[in-house]
């Protein structure tokens, strides 16, 4: 068993304070000047592009601790950033292995204020990427519609949700698009409440189908008539992969099945499905 | 001393598991320490484990599964235990080789199963301690049968309740066996614990069914009604894992609770909530009461059999309701959540009652146990008895002794016709 450990990265322990910053810190007992490094990750088999590297600074009167602040800059374009360490400049970097990560301001229920920047909401969650290495999740948006309750009914969807950015004016409306060249919209009446508050109900029945044919229709929100709609979805709690943790009931209406659902990047999507069909029926 | 623990499964998951590490990394500051681990399925354990301490597995399961060996019935670990079907004449053979060629001081079975090959094949100068995880009430009839065979070979049996330990003395002629309760152990977490202001109440383990989370659930329909703005959060994972999805949708429960999977370090989600819960109808000893107790947080629990009544002291640092009780566990929460000043002392109250259950007077019990023991054996060494048991030897534990024997005889047939039908 500790044959290994020497070359192994150590383990990053993580912390998310009241204003977002987020703390690193960890042992490196050997090192004089080892840096964190922060690679946006490529699309499969595409080059690394994106890096940022931020000092560790060692932790008074613990020998061989060290700890790394990242404030609201450098900006975390959105993606998957990997952590990784690097021990001497003259040597390999080492993918860090994820430690303790206190995420407790960003509990659903206890969660402080979101904090917009002229109009851009940024979030950064570290979380351990499903190979166990530690990495940090970064969302920007310009513009974002918050999910705060589903309610799956028999042929409908109702979303409850907040506005962040942009504000409500005529024309508002939720807006689904089918995924795909060209997708078909559809637009769905919109209730707009105090502080940005939206509750909206879209109906499986008014979403064209193909006969035996999946589909995919992302959710958005559009401010007002002459607005860029925006994304919907849940990004502002301690959740990193929501979609197997956030999970609604399907429906079957008409031979398919609607299910709505949080995608791998924490967007609300609904998956259409051909029914299967069950024997007698 | 040299110190060798048997453990099934060193690499899964599990309260066994985390507490035998928690105890052999402790040990390993004075003392070598190795951790046998019978099967191996992949490569690093599930938890972190200090270097200083040796992992070996003596079947990988890996490459070795399907060796012929491996398909062949063990018989030596005893065919009421639990973990019979993974055991195999590749394990006994195995075990019976590892201990006939192991020069530790003291050798620490971990299971029933296992303490019994340590019974039967445990090195003449080595101390043996049996350590009983589960309870003696819940055994099987013809477990506790072998087990009152085999086990007055041992020097020592530590239970991890007091109710277990008394279970063994009262029902079990044991003679020159110490047996006492060690509880398990909790290290101190080493983030602050939580301020109980945070409206999620946490429970973790493994999805089955002894487990009863789907009662924990069914009581959190009241809790949601009331106030929905609490959530509850399940860790772990399991084969009851669907069945509790369609439950939560069943009760339109899907915004308030989760499945949340496993987690690297429950000590990070602990401190996210405010509240513990437990609700198995079984539970020997209850580790994620303490962790959760250690993290600040009181806990509600089901008053099983044995562990949370010797951890939770009721109206004090948590909650104790009766098993499969909805109602009173639905109570039990909403008074907790109702009430934020409750809350706070009793998550003071939870901090400093779950000293207790730190490693180092535990771990110190531990030690004092087995350096006693390995002195006692040093200087003249107690025989061991032969096996038979003397059939008449006391009316009471004679008593217990026929009863298993009449309901073995029963359950093994019953076994043998399962297995026929398989």
């Amino acid at each position: 068993m500790s044959q290994g450990t020497v070359e192994e990265a150590p383990r990053v322990d993580c912390r998310v304070d009241r204003e977002g910053r987020i703390t690193f810190e960890l042992n490196l007992p050997e090192a004089r000047a080892p840096q964190l490094l922060l690679r946006l990750r490529p699309r499969k088999g595409q080059e690394e592009t994106m890096g940022h590297a931020v000092e560790l600074v060692a932790v008074p009167e613990e020998p061989g601790r060290w700890r790394a602040e990242l404030g609201a800059n450098p900006r975390l374009s959105e993606g998957r950033w990997d952590a990784y360490l690097l021990p001497e400049t003259d040597r390999p970097r080492l993918r860090a292995l994820p430690g303790l990560r206190d995420l407790r301001v960003l509990a659903p229920t206890a969660s402080a204020e979101p904090s917009l920047d002229e109009g851009v909401l940024r979030v950064r969650l570290p979380y351990a990427t499903k190979d166990g290495f530690l990495s940090v999740r970064a969302w920007q948006r310009a513009g974002h519609a918050e999910v705060v309750r589903l309610e799956p009914g028999q042929h409908a969807v109702t979303v409850h949700g907040r506005l962040l950015g942009p504000e409500f004016g005529p024309g508002a409306a939720a807006v689904l698009r089918r995924r795909g060249k060209e997708g078909p919209e559809r637009e769905t009446e919109l209730t707009a409440g105090e502080n940005g508050a939206f509750t909206f109900t879209a109906d499986y029945r008014e979403l064209p189908t193909d006969p035996g044919a999946a589909a995919v229709w992302n959710v958005l929100v559009r401010p007002d008539t002459g607005a860029r709609p925006v994304r919907v979805g849940r990004l502002l709690d301690d959740v990193a992969d929501r979609k197997n943790v956030f999970v609604y009931p399907t429906s079957t209406v008409r031979g398919f099945t609607y299910w709505p659902y949080f995608t791998l990047d924490n967007d609300l999507s609904i998956q259409v499905d051909p029914a299967t069909e069950t024997p007698g029926d | 001393m040299r110190i060798s623990f048997l453990l099934h499964n060193a690499f899964g998951i599990g309260g066994t598991i985390r507490t035998t590490f928690n105890l052999a990394q402790a040990l390993a500051e004075r003392h070598e320490v190795e951790i046998i681990s019978i099967l191996r399925h992949r490569e690093e354990p599930n938890f972190s484990l200090d270097p200083r301490v040796r992992v070996r597995a003596l079947v990988d399961l890996r490459t070795e599964r399907e060796d012929p060996r491996h398909r062949r019935p063990p018989k030596v670990f005893p065919a009421a235990e639990y973990r019979f079907d993974q055991y195999s004449a590749l394990t006994d053979e195995r075990i019976a080789n590892c201990l006939a060629g192991l020069d530790s001081d003291v050798v620490i079975g971990t299971r029933p199963g296992l303490n019994v090959h340590l019974a039967l094949q445990g090195p003449r100068h080595a101390v043996l301690v049996g350590q009983e995880h589960l309870t003696l009430d819940n055994h099987p009839p013809g477990l506790r049968n072998e087990l009152r065979r085999v086990y007055p070979r041992l020097d020592a049996l530590t239970t991890v309740t007091h109710a277990d330990a008394d279970a063994y003395r009262r029902k079990m002629r044991l003679p020159g066996v110490r047996v006492e309760a060690l509880p398990n152990s909790v290290p101190p977490p080493a983030l602050p614990p939580a301020d109980s202001s945070a409206k999620i109440v946490v429970a973790a383990g493994r999805l089955v069914r002894v487990k009863r989370y789907d009662l924990l659930i069914r009581s959190f329909a009241r809790v949601a009604a009331e106030r929905p703005d609490w959530q509850l959060r399940i860790y772990g994972r399991g084969e009851e894992r669907e069945r509790l999805r369609a439950l939560i949708n069943e009760l339109g429960l899907y915004n308030n609770v989760f499945l949340m999977g496993t987690a690297p370090a429950m000590e990070a989600e602990w401190v996210k909530g405010s509240i513990g819960a437990s609700t198995s109808s079984f539970e020997p000893f209850g580790m994620t009461l303490v962790e959760a107790m250690r993290c600040g947080l009181p806990v509600v629990s089901t008053d099983c059999p044995h562990g949370p009544g010797e951890i939770i002291t009721p109206g004090k640092d948590g909650r104790l309701v009766p098993v499969g009780d909805q109602h009173a566990l639905s109570e039990a929460l909403l008074d907790l959540i109702q009430n934020d000043e409750l809350r706070r002392t009793m998550s003071e109250a939870a901090l400093a009652n779950s000293r207790r259950f730190d490693p180092v007077p535990i771990i110190g019990q531990a030690e004092a146990l087995f350096t006693e023991l390995h002195e006692a054996k040093a200087s003249g060494h107690r025989e061991r008895p032969p096996l038979r048991v003397r059939v008449g030897a006391r009316l009471v534990n004679r008593g217990h002794l026929v009863r298993d024997a009449a309901f073995a005889a029963a359950v093994s047939t019953m076994r043998t016709m399962r297995r026929g039908n398989r």
